[in-house]
């Protein structure tokens, strides 16, 4: 009877909630602490800091046992980078080359995998949506964007 | 009689040409979400809550409680032709409505659980109009204390009734409170967390931190995983349900209803929760348990109905209150902030037409998504087999433009990609995103009135204790979380809560 990590995601999301809270406890020693009654801007998190503590160590805790660990999931780390890096395009295109520029960019990352297997679909979804998206957004409602 | 001509100002606004049209929209967006798999209630009104901010305030929230309850409503035809639930709370409608569709059977299936759907509904808006007056009354005399206390049982229940261990989910509620502090402080003026970005003054916006949750990782962790084919088991032949089918049905209907009506008042347990719980009855009940499974109609009418019910009574908590029951609440309640409407319960009595206006929009609703879904039905069938490939770009295009809308500036949606990624961080872990956004929208409630309760009370925590309606619901929320804590009651594995 060997005690080890059996739940390696508790493990995790117990870790990530120490280093949160403890960040939020640090960071709120900048402000005034104050007390009860009147509590200063640092008072509040500062209690979520300490609170969300020790909820990460309760976490830890749980995640300790007898049984052999829960084997982890495979699944692909790409499709979140390049929906990151559409999202991010968009963010930077938006203001300096238009919606139509920032809605390429972000099809194209976030659709890349479709590209070489169906490059057309991709290209016909890419009218479509900056057609309406432009027609919607900017001459119907108005938005303060350009569309080139 | 009040109700009478309460309910004549409520259909007063809500039959003019224009909020018709908005309630229109609201249901048939609502229905599309609900058969599109891959598409949830909430992340609908995340896409399309920052498209109704120039709309006025009355249409915003139709349009918005169209798209949600017509999403509840459309989920079980996912549910019963794919055996893919279209939202979360019609997983149970897969049980029973898939081995009728396979059988043959899924016209009158289809027809149950929208009959079904349709009387669980007319009968909890009557439930929102009867109850909402009396208990924002009793709301009147809520002060710092007993906000507090429905504050955190609201958080408690949501993170309770989540699939995951409590610390796990509290921990998440707790992370959107910190997060909720992000911005000035109303007391002293002072930034907190800002990190030297202006634009954070006034803390982060609420749709961004939705967007990244529920659709930039949501979409990252579907697209990384193995692609379900949809693929359509049976045809529709005929919709009408035999005299043997109705026999069976009204009386799980009716239980139904009275279930999910009940469940959809306490925060967190909503339609999810009131499903599942109608499902496990109506087996008990049944003369012949082992027909359930296998194409059973009391298992398709029973828990579609509950379903329903609790979707609308959910709205109760959020309306009264001021204290949203569940994220997608969290969401309209963030509409409604946006719209420059205080929640609380003075909502009843300085809005009578929006509150009014909405309820009889819901009837509206209602008879709309009753004819939506049935006669129409084999549009919507069609639409079921739509990949995800096309729809996702949609969803982030969407999304973007929305998050940009919000202060007219792009910087939220850098704010989205960045919660995107935590988001997927956090849902790998299996870490619920619900008790988050519940916790960044009550933040600044649950700070302000801490604060004022303890000014009050100078500093003396049994303030809490002593005043009976707080101490009734600390009390609620301690007994959830002795209950859920215990290893022998957690162990059938539910669902996430995401309603």
């Amino acid at each position: 009877m060997r005690l080890r990590i059996s739940k390696p995601k508790d493990a995790i999301a117990g870790s990530l909630f120490l280093a949160i809270g403890g960040a939020a406890w640090l960071g709120s020693q900048d402000f005034q602490i104050g007390t009860a009654t009147r509590m200063g801007p640092g008072y509040f998190p500062q209690c979520l800091g300490l609170l969300l503590m020790l909820l990460g160590a309760a976490s830890l805790l749980r995640a300790l046992g007898t049984d052999p660990a829960e084997p982890a999931e495979a699944r692909a780390l790409t499709p979140l980078l390049l929906i990151l890096a559409g999202v991010i395009g968009f963010y930077l295109l938006i203001d300096r080359a238009g919606l139509v520029a920032a809605i390429f960019v972000l099809l194209l990352f976030a659709c890349a995998r479709q590209l070489t297997s169906r490059p057309l679909e991709v290209l016909l979804i890419f009218v479509v949506l900056a057609a309406f998206a432009v027609a919607v957004f900017i001459d119907g409602f108005g938005m303060p964007f350009r569309a080139f | 009689m009040d109700l009478l001509h309460n309910l004549a100002l409520g259909f007063g606004i809500a039959v003019t040409p224009v909020n018709i049209f908005y309630c229109l929209v609201g249901a048939t967006l609502g229905t599309l979400v609900g058969v599109l798999p891959g598409l949830n209630p909430i992340l609908a009104i995340t896409m399309l809550l920052p498209l109704t901010f120039k709309l006025p305030a009355t249409g915003a929230l139709i349009m918005l409680s169209g798209i949600y309850y017509g999403a509840h409503h459309a989920g079980s035809t996912t549910a019963i032709m794919l055996n893919m639930p279209g939202e979360p709370s019609s997983l149970v409608i897969c049980l029973d409505g898939h081995p009728m569709a396979r059988a043959g059977r899924a016209g009158p299936a289809l027809c149950i659980s929208a009959l079904g759907s349709f009387f669980a509904g007319c009968v909890c808006v009557l439930l929102i109009a009867l109850f909402s007056p009396p208990l924002a009354r009793a709301a009147l005399a809520f002060e710092a204390p007993e906000y507090t206390a429905a504050v955190v049982l609201a958080l408690v229940a949501v993170s309770s009734l989540s699939s995951r261990s409590l610390t796990t989910t509290l921990g998440m509620a707790v992370t959107g409170l910190l997060i909720g502090t992000i911005g000035t402080d109303v007391n002293t003026g002072i930034e907190r967390f800002t990190f030297g970005f202006n634009q954070l003054a006034d803390g982060i916006d609420f749709v961004a931190v939705a967007v990244g949750l529920f659709a930039i990782a949501e979409i990252a962790y579907r697209l990384g995983g193995p692609d379900p084919r949809p693929h359509v088991d049976g045809r529709v032949r005929g919709l009408l349900p035999t005299r043997a089918d109705l026999a069976a049905s009204w009386k799980p209907i009716l239980r139904g209803t009275a279930l999910g009506g009940a469940f959809g008042l306490l925060p967190g347990t909503g339609p999810l929760i009131s499903s599942f719980a109608s499902y496990a009855l109506e087996k008990k009940l049944s003369g012949e348990p082992e027909r359930f499974g296998q194409g059973a109609i009391e298992g398709v009418a029973g828990p579609e109905a509950a379903n329903n019910a609790a979707a609308f009574t959910h709205f109760i908590p959020m309306l009264t209150l001021g204290i949203p029951a569940g994220a997608t609440m969290a969401l309209m309640l963030g509409a409604l902030m946006i719209q420059g409407i205080p929640p609380g319960p003075q909502i009843l009595t300085q809005h009578p037409d929006l509150f009014w206006g909405l309820v009889a929009s819901m009837w509206i609703g209602n008879l709309m998504l009753l004819v939506l879904n049935l006669p129409l039905v084999g549009i919507w069938i069609r639409l079921l087999t739509i990949p995800y490939r096309l729809l996702y770009p949609v969803i982030l295009v969407l999304c973007c433009v929305g998050v940009y809308s919000i202060a007219n500036s792009a910087f939220f949606i850098a704010v989205a990609a960045v919660m995107g990624a935590v988001g997927y961080v956090f849902r790998r872990l299996d870490c619920p995103p619900a008790p988050l956004l519940l916790g960044l929208v009550l933040g600044p409630v649950l700070e302000e009135n801490l604060r004022r309760a303890l000014l009050i009370s100078r500093g003396n925590p049994w303030v809490f204790v002593q005043r009976p309606i707080s101490a009734g619901l600390l009390a609620l929320a301690v007994v959830l979380v002795v209950v859920f804590s215990l290893p022998a009651l957690r162990g059938r594995e539910r669902g996430s809560v995401r309603g």
